[in-house]
């Protein structure tokens, strides 16, 4: 009996150091089909044509720094850059100042405006916001507001509130009612307590909110690609896609390869640095807890 | 009214004049704005959806349910809703199932800690890319003469795999967008589940251990049941966001083509609706308020369906 128990543990073991490394070839390829494309976007990106022709996949023969040149230039990814910038800063002012307050008044005000907030914006979420781009487009149209960037900030802020204060609001109501009774008390005014005591407590999961609107701002294509008809005003995605469509014209692989990488490296940076409250932001975000 | 008022003053005795000026200044505007923004769209959508209307001028005849009737034997309509499905029938399933291994061998399966890291770190950066980014490497991957796929197949000497057409047409043009979407859509999930796995008590797995259970009882009868509200989540999420996700993938990608065979429905309503040569905003926002209420319902009746099993 003994035996029999020792001899069955054995067997599991092998058995789970088999599936451990049948899994771990598996994680291995997956990881390929992510490395892959994005070592192989780099290291093309310093490749002339005539090497893209000769052989797609192996390395270039110099490294071609002229390519990100003419991309920054002439292909006018700088113009594409300042825009997107722009459009970054000015989202996440408009969206962290529409989330706080609003989060704020339905996390700590019991009244029947902020109840029928509370509702409004929960059923919210479920709205898909890119089958009413035809409708806004139209709206926009109306008023000859459509080639306007500050229109499309306007537009990246609002639609993405919904969730953002569904979370904020959970958070926030679970700060202590005693810390704004106490402020209360020393006199505080209500937008004293919303800035120098709310505020700090929620720094983490707002922190995590901002970083998610401006990868979001700054990866978004379908809307701006609708918004924007006018060329100074692309974004670095519209850009892009403007630079492949022109392919069919003039072909410069090298150099479109230098902007997909231009593109890619503010995003991963801010990724790699932040990875910890962007992964940590996420795992909590399906606001199934507590 | 009179009651929850009557509440509120005895809860917050305090709630004076300037108190709910307070709340109308940091709730009014945003609630206004959201209410431009996306209410009234939707409300002009199901409006319009009962005209004929270009949508660059002011004409408009009024139709009554035509461009329903006419949306729903729309050839193009239904291929592309054919492509939905398939797609999302796809996404589910390996969607859920790889974001749940992956999830456990981060959690579950005691790999080294480098390992988690670089796989936690990795699987998570298709998610913040841009779907420009995404869609133009992959057509670059997928390209018949500059293609990094095929280079490799060649230098593999597996010239036979390659299709003679390209991979973004025929037989291989679904699997291969299938295989994007699955690949970009699986960071989040599998982000959602390990953090769910992690919160599961370790009495419950020591106990199970106990009991003479093995990693994969341990997994049926532990792990699941514990994060099976999160694993709802995940198929009703991909479930609900998929009709705009395959849109802004395929717009990129293949752009409907070729000749409408990769259409998705979303992508059909927008390009009826705002490519100047076509111009049916109408009949565009008829087709949107059809995929609004498929979503809708799908999405509920999953929901549902789901949850019963939760029960039992």
């Amino acid at each position: 009996m003994y035996r029999k128990k020792a001899n069955k543990k054995i067997g599991r073991s092998v058995g789970s150091a088999f599936a451990r490394t049948g899994l771990r070839i598996f994680l291995l390829l997956w990881s390929i089909t992510i490395l892959l494309p994005i070592v192989w976007l780099v290291y093309s990106s310093f490749k002339d044509n005539r090497e893209f022709y000769a052989s797609p996949w192996t390395l270039p023969s110099e490294l071609r720094f002229e390519n990100y040149v003419s991309a920054w230039d002439s292909a006018n990814i700088s113009a594409y850059f300042l825009n997107s910038i722009i459009l970054v800063v000015g989202t996440l002012f408009l969206f962290t100042l529409l989330v706080t307050t609003t989060s704020y008044i339905l996390a700590k005000y019991k009244t029947f405006f902020t109840k029928i907030f509370k509702v409004f914006y929960f059923f919210a979420m479920m709205i898909p916001s890119s089958l009413l781009l035809v409708p806004l487009y139209f709206q926009f149209y109306e008023l000859n507001l459509t080639n306007n960037l500050f229109v499309l900030m306007v537009i990246y802020a609002v639609q993405g509130i919904p969730l953002p204060i569904f979370l904020l609001s959970e958070f926030m109501a679970n700060i202590d009612d005693a810390f704004i009774e106490a402020a209360t008390i020393d006199g505080a005014s209500e937008f004293v307590i919303f800035s120098r005591v709310v505020l700090p407590f929620v720094k983490p999961i707002l922190f995590f909110l901002c970083l998610g609107n401006i990868m979001g701002t700054w990866n978004e294509y379908v809307t701006a690609l609708t918004f924007l008809k006018d060329e100074a005003l692309y974004t670095v995605p519209i850009g892009i896609s403007y630079l492949v469509n022109q392919m069919n014209y003039r072909v410069e692989f090298g150099s479109l390869f230098a902007a997909l990488v231009m593109a890619m490296i503010p995003i991963l940076i801010l990724y790699a640095i932040f990875q910890k409250q962007i992964l940590n932001g996420m795992g909590t975000s399906d606001g199934l807890k507590g | 009214m009179k009651n929850s008022s009557a509440v509120i003053k005895r809860k917050n005795p305090k709630m004076t004049a300037s108190k709910k000026l307070f709340i109308i200044i940091f709730g009014l505007p945003t609630f206004l704005l959201y209410f431009y923004i996306s209410i009234l769209p939707m409300l002009k959508s199901i409006r319009t959806s009962f005209y004929d209307w270009s949508g660059y001028s002011s004409d408009m005849t009024f139709l009554g349910f035509d461009n329903y009737k006419e949306i729903l034997s729309d050839t193009i309509f239904l291929k592309a809703m054919v492509n939905d499905l398939t797609i999302i029938f796809w996404k589910e399933i390996l969607i859920t199932v790889l974001a749940l291994l992956f999830a456990l061998a981060v959690t579950r399966f005691k790999l080294k800690k480098p390992e988690v890291a670089f796989i936690r770190f990795l699987f998570y950066i298709p998610d913040i890319l841009s779907i420009i980014v995404i869609s133009t490497v992959w057509l670059f991957i997928f390209n018949p003469n500059v293609g990094l796929l095929n280079g490799v197949l060649q230098a593999l000497h597996l010239d036979f795999l390659i299709p003679v057409n390209g991979w973004l047409t025929g037989g291989t043009l679904m699997p291969s967008i299938i295989f994007i979407a699955v690949w970009s859509g699986i960071g989040y999930f599998m982000i959602v589940l390990i953090a769910a796995i992690n919160d599961v008590p370790k009495e419950l797995y020591e106990s199970a251990e106990i009991d003479g259970a093995g990693q994969w009882r341990q997994l049926i009868y532990v792990t699941i049941p514990n994060i099976w509200s999160q694993i709802r989540f995940v198929m009703v999420t991909i479930l609900f966001s998929s009709i705009s996700s395959n849109m802004t993938l395929i717009m990129p990608l293949t752009n409907g083509g070729p000749d409408n065979a990769s259409m998705v429905m979303g992508l059909y309503a927008y390009t009826v609706g705002v490519d100047p040569a076509v111009s049916r905003v109408g009949y565009a926002n008829a087709a949107a308020v059809i995929l609004m209420i498929i979503s809708f319902t799908v999405s509920f009746v999953f929901n549902h369906l789901l949850a019963k099993k939760d029960d039992k």
